[in-house]
């Protein structure tokens, strides 16, 4: 139109009155009083907050829920635990303030005084524990030996950190000491965990010589066997009838080889075992690392039929990498089980030719000559297993124990009970009831149920609900280092959780790194380790690939000593002090703080090139 | 890639037009456009545009544009490259002096001139323009929980898909829960084969594992395809090979590409001929540590006194943008060349070349022992 008028700014202009209905809540033309306005309409500038996070439940609620629940409980608990203690009438006192009141005079002065003398100065002085400690401190009366307090301290302190709820007092520090406590009181009275696992060159005999020691302690039924037997014979594997207590999945039976590490449990006289029985095939080594970092003790298995030993002592087998393994794994005593002599009459002379390569073989790996037994046994027959061997040809020559008779021998390691709580999750899954359920093994500390924990590295609080020991067998509440146990975590999201995670201290947990400093003995590899090598890291249940980014020194092989700094590679059977970097980050502790969580291994192509330690974790 | 035309003076400078046809392509002119360069070529670019009435309109035009290369991007994911620089030709829309991306096209011709045509140079055009060298090959090489789905071009590996999932292990008493999640699994990697690859293209997919993995996936395969009728799968079945690796993660492919099987149906593609290198170079250094040297002062010096037989190089060096590091490369090029040794640039999308870049990214095989190589061995030149 008009090129000097204003077209641009003219609204009123042009456009249809349809428009401007649509966009619009309520009539342009009559006015609104502003008290319908408040009533109907959003104002945002109405003074309260109006955050998103004022929307979201607070991440107190729920655990808040949980202390409420335990705080019922426990007030009806307490009570009856009062009444039950019977040498001192507090059932006038309010349970609930009784053990607040206990809970501060243990803090204060609780090494030296029994159980007894606090209640009665609680009862003395109505709960008011000001006086009661006063009145302890200043009393005659002896303090009773720390000695006792301590082994009463577990039964009632035990269901009680559990449950109570004053989040003031560190739950760490005074749980840890129920631990330790709880392990020396276990120490006296029960038997001995210990974990073994089974190792051996493919087809040496392994699960079946288990599955028929476990069929002999009787843990497996008969019938179970039975049926074993005819389905093995229906796919035309009858030898593997024992093999398949332990070889559980479909793969795994069609094709009469062990693929993942399976775990079972049986007792002796004086130990319980919890047996993991490894994958002997070259391509399942990660799966025989994963079982062999959790075991104390190993039984090495070697096939003596023809032929047989030669293959899996030779270069490719495998008798040589697993034992390498095991012990670069922390394992010392060893009990090798010479399988398959039936098959050459019992003779001695085939056993004596084994007995010899592998001492000399064993010792150069560095097993102390006194930690190896040899025990023949025939797995298939169940001969020399769990009782004394009775084939004629046998005795003839061989006095010595049975296999069981020597797992039995096998020492108990110290367990790092007073370090803080580490578990190392094996596997993952959803088990019966919410939350998530995972089973592995507890290195060092102890938990229960009701504790709050942290999944590193993805850094996320959670609690765990339930502790299931060795499938639910035992009834203690307190899961201690060196056992087996299933746990059920609440409040971590599952995507969160893998294979792998450790659970922590929930104030002092473990730290996630992705450069580690390692000091290394190099295996006999083809290849020479250089700078900017990719490798595959080994350590518990984690596999993942790395890059040796730095090769800092050569050291020397048995004093450790540097004998040339930054070489430009490192061949077999040398020592070094290398950086390894990795794409994710894992859970490791220095070897030196502690021993079960700084080993690892190198692998590369297939084969293991290095056993490693962590001297420091860089970041 | 197709050479169009060609104008190298004697000084070595001038222009060459090229067409580049698809992803790879891309990546050899990733390798051949430096800061500095002048690129020509067809672009869109928005113009402002004022009418008569005083309204503001944008609009694209499609217009030939000329810039003075400053920044290269190379998207690996869809393979394009976007080329930053100033305009330098006088032109209608675009004022001298506008900053400009240029994403080069599939199948448009673009000029690209400079200032020193090196002998790298001018080998990676004759190696992009060779119509024979075309082996495309996908690979899967997984374990039990994680796949990667890669495709192994001559000069590039893309990996397509990595899958990884947390299977739970078999307890006793209860291994349902083990199949179910492998199953999926399966489910997953199957997914991402049918929608990354296509097997028009691909000569061979390699399904490469650990253990049974591969047989009970290739089982798996099989059954979905009879069962959904899906007709590529069925008509490509020929195509599938099943070869061992010792791990599912991506340094274990040079593994699967080295079997036997599979080196028949590759033949010399560069990226088998790469990992050979580099496997010959490990085996010096490990029987003959003084006839292997890696390490760009070491180099030089073996170079100088014309010693290198074999030279392995990555073209991450040579990218490099300092124009003088760039060309002490290429003079160490020249002269193993003139001694009669071979060279090779790898590649470093291939996971052979990710692993010589990892050690420092140049390295070689020595005719004979240089005298005073060891000496010098206090400098351990990147620290990282």
């Amino acid at each position: 139109m008009a090129r000097h008028r204003n077209i641009r700014n003219n609204k009123s202009y042009d456009y249809d009155d349809d428009y401007d209905v649509y966009g619009q809540s309520y009539e342009d033309d009559y006015g609104v009083s502003p008290g319908t306005i408040a009533q109907y309409s959003y104002s945002r500038s109405s003074g309260k907050d109006v955050n998103i996070s004022s929307y979201m439940p607070s991440e107190d609620t729920v655990e808040e829920e949980v202390w409420e629940d335990d705080l019922c409980f426990e007030s009806s608990a307490a009570a009856q635990r009062h009444r039950s203690s019977g040498s001192v009438d507090t059932s006038s006192l309010n349970p609930i303030m009784l053990d607040a009141c206990l809970d501060h005079i243990r803090d204060a002065v609780g090494e030296n005084y029994s159980e007894n003398q606090m209640r009665q100065a609680s009862a003395k002085f109505n709960c008011n524990y000001e006086k009661a400690i006063d009145f302890l401190l200043n009393s005659s009366g002896q303090p009773s030996n720390s000695k006792n307090t301590t082994s009463r301290l577990p039964d009632k302190a035990k269901n009680k950190d559990c449950a109570t709820a004053t989040p003031h007092r560190t739950l760490g520090s005074n749980q840890r000491n129920t631990a330790v406590a709880e392990y020396a009181k276990r120490e006296k009275e029960e038997k001995k965990q210990i974990s073994l696992v089974v190792i051996g060159h493919v087809d040496a005999g392994k699960s079946t010589m288990m599955g028929h020691l476990l069929y002999q302690q009787g843990v497996v039924s008969k019938r179970l066997i039975h049926k074993y037997e005819q389905e093995s014979k229906k796919i035309g594997k009858t030898s593997f009838a024992y093999a398949w207590v332990l070889d559980e999945t479909g793969e795994e039976r069609s094709r009469g080889v062990t693929m993942d590490v399976a775990h079972n449990r049986f007792e002796t006289e004086h130990r319980i075992v919890t047996l993991m029985d490894a994958p002997g095939h070259r391509d399942f080594i990660p799966n025989m690392i994963t079982g062999a970092s959790e075991a104390d003790v190993a039984v090495l298995v070697i096939g003596a039929s023809t032929g047989e030993f030669e293959a899996g002592f030779g270069i490719g087998g495998q008798t040589r990498e697993h034992a390498l393994l095991v012990r670069s794994l922390g394992v010392s005593q060893l009990a090798v089980a010479v399988n398959k002599l039936d098959t050459l009459n019992w003779c001695q002379k085939r056993f004596k030719e084994i007995l010899e390569k592998m001492r000399q073989f064993l010792k150069q790996a560095g097993f102390k000559e006194s930690d190896v037994t040899y025990v023949p046994v025939s797995g298939l027959l169940g001969e020399n297993l769990t009782a004394k061997a009775t084939a004629s040809e046998l005795t003839s020559w061989y006095k010595g124990p049975s296999l069981i008779e020597v797992i039995d021998k096998f020492r108990a390691p110290q367990r790092p009970i007073a370090f803080p709580f580490r578990f190392c999750v094996n596997d993952v899954f959803r088990g019966q009831g919410s939350g998530i359920t995972m089973s592995g093994k507890i290195e060092s500390g102890g938990i229960c149920h009701g504790t709050k924990v942290v999944v590193m590295p993805a850094a996320e609080r959670g609690l765990i609900k339930s502790v299931d020991s060795n499938d639910g067998q035992s009834n203690s509440e307190f899961v201690l280092a060196g056992e087996h146990a299933t746990l059920t975590l609440h409040g971590v999201d599952i995507m969160k959780v893998t294979t792998g995670s450790v659970l922590c201290d929930i104030d002092n947990p473990i730290r996630a790194v992705t450069r580690i400093q390692a000091r290394i003995i190099v295996f006999s590899i083809e290849v020479p380790i250089t700078r900017g090598f990719p490798v595959e890291l080994h350590y518990k249940s984690v596999h993942e690939p790395a890059i040796i980014r730095r090769i800092i020194s050569q050291l020397h092989r048995s004093t450790g000593e540097v004998v040339t700094k930054k070489p430009k590679f490192i061949s077999k059977g040398h020592n070094a002090l290398v950086e390894v970097e990795l794409t994710r980050p894992v859970c490791l502790e220095e070897y030196s703080s502690l021993k079960e969580l700084g080993r690892f291994t190198l692998r590369y192509g297939g084969s293991t090139i290095a056993a490693c330690v962590v001297t420091k974790l860089l970041q | 890639m197709k050479l169009v035309h060609r104008d190298i003076n004697k000084d070595s400078s001038g222009q060459i037009t090229l067409v580049p046809e698809d992803g790879e392509d891309m990546w050899h002119a990733y390798n051949l456009v430096q800061p500095g360069d002048s690129l020509r070529s067809t672009t869109l670019r928005k113009v402002q545009s004022e009418s008569s009435t005083g309204s503001v309109g944008s609009s694209r035009v499609r217009t030939m544009l000329t810039i003075a290369v400053e920044a290269i991007d190379f998207d690996s994911q869809a393979c394009a490259l976007h080329v930053k620089g100033r305009n330098i030709q006088e032109n209608q829309y675009v004022k001298m002096g506008a900053y400009h991306t240029l994403d080069l096209e599939p199948n448009r011709k673009f000029v690209l001139a400079k200032k020193c045509w090196d002998t790298v140079h001018l080998d990676r055009i004759n190696v992009a323009c060779d119509p024979t060298q075309n082996a495309d090959v996908a690979a899967v090489v997984m374990q039990e929980g994680l796949a990667h789905v890669c495709l192994v071009l001559s000069s590039m590996t893309l990996v397509r898909a990595k899958i990884e999932t947390q299977i739970p292990r078999k307890r006793k008493g209860n291994a349902s829960q083990h199949d179910k999640g492998v199953e999926k699994f399966f489910d997953a990697v199957l997914q991402a084969i049918v929608r990354h690859i296509n097997f028009e293209v691909v000569k061979c997919v390699i399904i490469a594992s650990p253990g049974f993995v591969k047989d009970q996936f290739y089982d798996f395969l099989w059954l979905q395809a009879t069962k959904t009728d899906n007709r590529t799968l069925i008509e490509n079945k020929s195509k599938f090979i099943c070869v061992h690796s010792s791990s599912g993660f991506k340094h274990s492919l040079k593994e699967a590409l080295m079997d036997p099987s599979v080196a028949s149906r590759l033949a010399d593609t560069k990226a088998t001929a790469e990992i050979k290198a580099l496997q010959d170079f490990y085996k010096t250094l490990q029987h003959e540590p003084d006839k292997a040297c890696y390490g760009l002062k070491h180099i030089e010096k073996a170079s100088a006194a014309d010693a290198i037989d074999v030279l392995l190089i990555t073209d991450m060096l040579l990218r490099s943008l300092d124009v003088a590091h760039r060309r002490r490369l290429v003079k160490i090029v020249d002269q193993v060349k003139d001694s009669g040794g071979t060279v090779r640039v790898f590649s470093s999308m291939h996971v052979s070349g990710e692993q010589l870049g990892q050690l420092t990214g140049i390295a070689g095989i020595l005719r004979y022992v240089v005298p005073g190589m060891s000496d010098s061995e206090n400098s351990s030149d990147e620290e990282d």
